[in-house]
């Protein structure tokens, strides 16, 4: 992983020099920066620094501020961790309710207007949705802020825009599963042994239903991980997307490498998560 | 392929495999909704240099921020440049963009998962470690980071996109593959002595291609979208050449001016997303009669 992101942006051209001394800079000092930021070393050896850092908790420092790259990502983590739990917040309290409702009122009006959302959930580009809800609720009907961190009115709009498109793809997925649980051996015999059918959908159809629900929600953490990036500069909101594009338009590579690590490590670490849940969720999984 | 052969009594004959696919499909609305709109908008824009009502970069200062009207079906932007015309050329970009990523990716991703799944042992090991190496990095940060790196431009745009975007059918090809692999009929064509190259052509590919043709629809979404998201951001198409993320993003500021250029470009893109979704959800349906 370590080696596919250094790769990527050295292998990529631009130099960094260049973009810190301007482009009419002379020769002499491109020479003098190169040779201060260990860029006339060859590539192996810069990269095996750079692994070597990270294995110390060090990812270098930035070419545009000289200030270390860990502790200014480490600053903004918290904000990004708080809209992603704020769209987690949405996507889960409309997908989930509106799956289950679909499911279980199959073919009702319910059942198509949640459908309907699903298809314009996943069809709609979350930027254009931010905007959209800019206009509506912060310009038109000005009942929210427009952009801004501080206060949990701020992370309405924010969160709403994350966490729709996840919401529509786990109401689909929910509603798929329920689907097919309720149409198992196990619901029948639940009926028949008298089970209230609410009793019956909760003890044994959702239990029994969210183990692909889980591995969608761990995997759909990925795509959100990538929309903090929009949402974040759509509502300036301080966290590491919103760093990593500010940084990106500097070209300032050790930011965006450590970036780009921390990313994949959210990505890992939430994929072992989902992974441990299953043994949680179905007690015949069981991790050695 | 396009006639549908149904007997006069309304029973179905006795058809092949492709004609039983298209009757299926025409039968589900929603799909011909979708392949309707995925119609109308390509036509749009391969015939935008006849059928646009106005030249798409020409500046009329006067006609600023103009509404819908019937000059002006959709209104114009900032420039006063006639935001219709715009949306037309626009469309050419976002599905070249779409076509080329997606046909890129099964170049790539067919021919990998092929091999992986039927091969199995050390090749599988290799590839699929290297796409579970890509597939930790968002797609659109992993995109953004190349384009800001490399520098811009429609080639730069398509190679970000395909970077990654041939593991999920990589993935898809290779767990069919592996099913295909240890089904009767190609334990037989081995039986008789087929080679495996043989086998992988004749039997194992066709019987992946449904899955591909499903992916090739439903992803040819993720492009579009992050076409779009890029050029939104400053990282994807730039002007002169026009695309709808683009459109959007020089609009933004003044939204509370004039809310038309804004809105249209996006309302297409989720248009043109939702067309490919409604009929590739009704082409695995099609295809795969055993999930309904």
């Amino acid at each position: 992983m370590t080696l596919v992101v250094f790769l990527m942006l050295h292998l990529s051209g631009g130099d960094p020099a260049l973009a810190l001394a301007g482009d009419n800079a002379s020769e002499e000092v491109l020479a003098v920066i190169r040779q201060r930021l260990g860029l006339d070393r060859p590539l192996q050896v810069r990269y095996l620094a750079w692994v070597g850092g990270i294995v110390r908790g060090d990812l270098g420092t930035s070419l545009i501020d000289g200030r270390p790259v860990l502790p200014t990502i480490a600053r903004a983590l918290p904000a990004t961790l708080l809209l992603m739990a704020g769209a987690m917040v949405v996507s889960l309290g409309i997908g989930l309710p509106a799956g289950i409702l679909s499911a279980l009122n199959r073919h009702s009006a319910i059942d198509h207007a949640s459908r309907l959302f699903a298809l314009a959930g996943v069809s709609i580009p979350g930027f254009w949705l931010g905007l959209i809800l800019i206009l509506l609720l912060a310009y038109r009907w000005p009942i929210l802020p427009l952009a801004g961190y501080g206060t949990l009115r701020h992370l309405v709009l924010p969160s709403l825009t994350l966490g729709t498109a996840m919401a529509a793809l786990l109401m689909r997925l929910t509603r798929a599963s329920l689907l097919e649980v309720l149409r198992e051996d196990y619901m029948r015999t639940a009926y028949a042994k008298g089970l209230a059918r609410g009793r019956a959908v909760f003890k044994h159809a959702l239990r029994n239903g969210m183990l692909p629900i889980v591995t969608a929600i761990g995997l759909e953490i990925g795509i959100l991980l990538g929309g903090t990036v929009i949402v974040e500069s759509i509502f300036s909101w301080p966290g590491i997307g919103r760093l990593a594009y500010v940084r990106m338009l500097q070209r300032d590579a050790p930011m965006v490498m450590g970036n780009l690590l921390i990313y994949g490590m959210i990505f890992g670490v939430v994929n072992l998560l989902t992974d441990l849940s299953y043994a949680f969720l179905d007690p015949r999984i069981r991790y050695e | 392929m396009s006639d549908v052969a149904v007997g006069s009594l309304g029973l179905p004959r006795v058809r092949g495999f492709r004609s039983a696919v298209v009757a299926r499909l025409r039968r589900d609305r929603l799909a011909f909704a979708g392949f309707m709109i995925i119609v109308v908008i390509t036509l749009a824009s391969l015939l935008a240099p006849l059928a646009a009502p106005h030249d798409p970069l020409e500046m009329r200062p006067a006609d600023r921020y103009a509404p819908p009207s019937r000059a002006h079906p959709l209104g114009t932007d900032f420039f006063g440049r006639d935001i219709l015309s715009r949306l037309m050329y626009g469309g050419r970009i976002s599905l070249l963009i779409g076509l080329a990523t997606v046909s890129i990716n099964g170049a790539l991703g067919l021919p990998l998962g092929l091999l992986a799944g039927y091969l199995g042992g050390r090749v599988d090991t290799v590839i699929m470690r290297l796409a579970d190496t890509l597939i930790v990095f968002p797609t659109l940060i992993f995109a953004m980071a190349l384009m800001a790196m490399r520098g811009v431009g429609l080639l730069e745009l398509v190679i970000a996109l395909t970077f990654k975007g041939w593991t999920p059918l990589a993935r898809l090809v290779r767990s069919e593959a592996l099913a295909i692999r240890e089904r009767e009929f190609v334990q037989a064509a081995r039986a008789i002595g087929a080679s495996h190259g043989r086998i992988i052509f004749r039997h194992v590919l066709p019987n992946s291609l449904s899955a591909f043709v499903v992916y090739a629809t439903l992803g040819i979404t993720t492009p579009i979208l992050a076409e779009a998201a890029l050029s939104f951001l400053g990282l994807g198409i730039q002007p002169p050449a026009i695309s709808w993320g683009q459109m959007i993003s020089q609009e933004r500021n003044y939204m509370q001016l004039a809310w038309w250029p804004v809105t249209f470009p996006g309302v297409v893109i989720a248009l043109t997303v939702l067309g490919f979704n409604l009929l590739g959800d009704g082409l695995r349906d099609a295809l795969d009669p055993r999930l309904k």
